[in-house]
């Protein structure tokens, strides 16, 4: 997904607002969206903005947005089919041996 | 042999829910590539990655997958070696595993199969310490994941 932001730094300096800083808001609201909407991973978070994986997912915590908001119910649904077949061999294998 | 490929997000959330061991009590092996075992190692899960379970595992051929390098090398080492079951908490991480035929599981996953071979009795004081241990889980997924568990 790609989107331009056009700010007129003027209108902000009005407002008497440091364009530096709104410019730094405007990308991290953009980082957060492109993150929730999956098109980003918390891996490249951390490579673009010279974080560890760590403060990446503390980041995105920070602003509301949990590290399992990307875990929507489809994804949700997958992992659980995975889960249940997961611990059908896990068993499985656990009786063999035994 | 019991094998499992993890991303680095769940071992963070598993080393902040205080339960990085049942990995080695679930697995014989916990394969990470050189590029998670980089990522762990600039954090709190720097320690957890040292224990016995965890094998750091090269990858040959590291596809060129849109995303962290963590990320990317686990997905490649687990298709390289032909292991399908895989450990990650990143959406698209996890859209890419299943693109790929893989069998991805999240961390929450692995605290529910816990449960439910009889490794821990309760999932929700692991999640109230991943959320003191500032791991972010949205109310109406802790209520999900607790009502997985039967523990509602």
């Amino acid at each position: 997904m790609s989107v331009q932001l056009v700010i007129d730094v003027d209108d902000w300096l009005i407002e008497g607002k440091d364009p530096k800083k709104v410019e730094e808001q405007m990308k991290n609201a953009l980082i957060l969206d492109e993150y929730k909407n999956g098109d980003i991973s918390i891996g490249q978070i951390a490579e673009h903005t010279g974080r560890t994986i760590e403060e990446a997912m503390e980041w995105v915590s920070s602003h509301r947005l949990s590290s399992t908001d990307t875990l929507t119910p489809e994804i949700l649904a997958i992992t659980k089919q995975n889960r249940i077949a997961h611990i059908k061999k896990l068993k499985e294998s656990r009786q063999s041996k035994q | 042999m019991s094998i499992i490929v993890c991303d680095t997000c769940s071992i963070i959330k598993l080393q902040k829910g205080g339960v990085i061991d049942l990995l080695g009590e679930v697995y014989d092996k916990v394969y990470i590539p050189y590029a998670v075992k980089e990522e762990c190692f600039k954090g709190a899960a720097k320690e957890a990655i040292k224990k016995p379970f965890f094998e750091v595992v090269p990858v040959r051929v590291v596809l060129p997958l849109h995303m962290g390098a963590g990320e990317r090398e686990s997905i490649s080492l687990a298709l390289e070696l032909g292991i399908e079951d895989i450990l990650t908490d990143d959406k698209r991480a996890i859209n890419s595993a299943i693109k790929n035929n893989l069998v991805p599981m999240t961390a929450f996953d692995f605290l529910l199969i816990s449960k439910e071979i009889g490794l821990i009795s309760q999932i929700k004081p692991v999640l109230d310490q991943m959320r003191i241990e500032r791991e972010g889980i949205e109310e109406w997924k802790y209520q999900y994941f607790l009502n997985e568990a039967g523990e509602l």
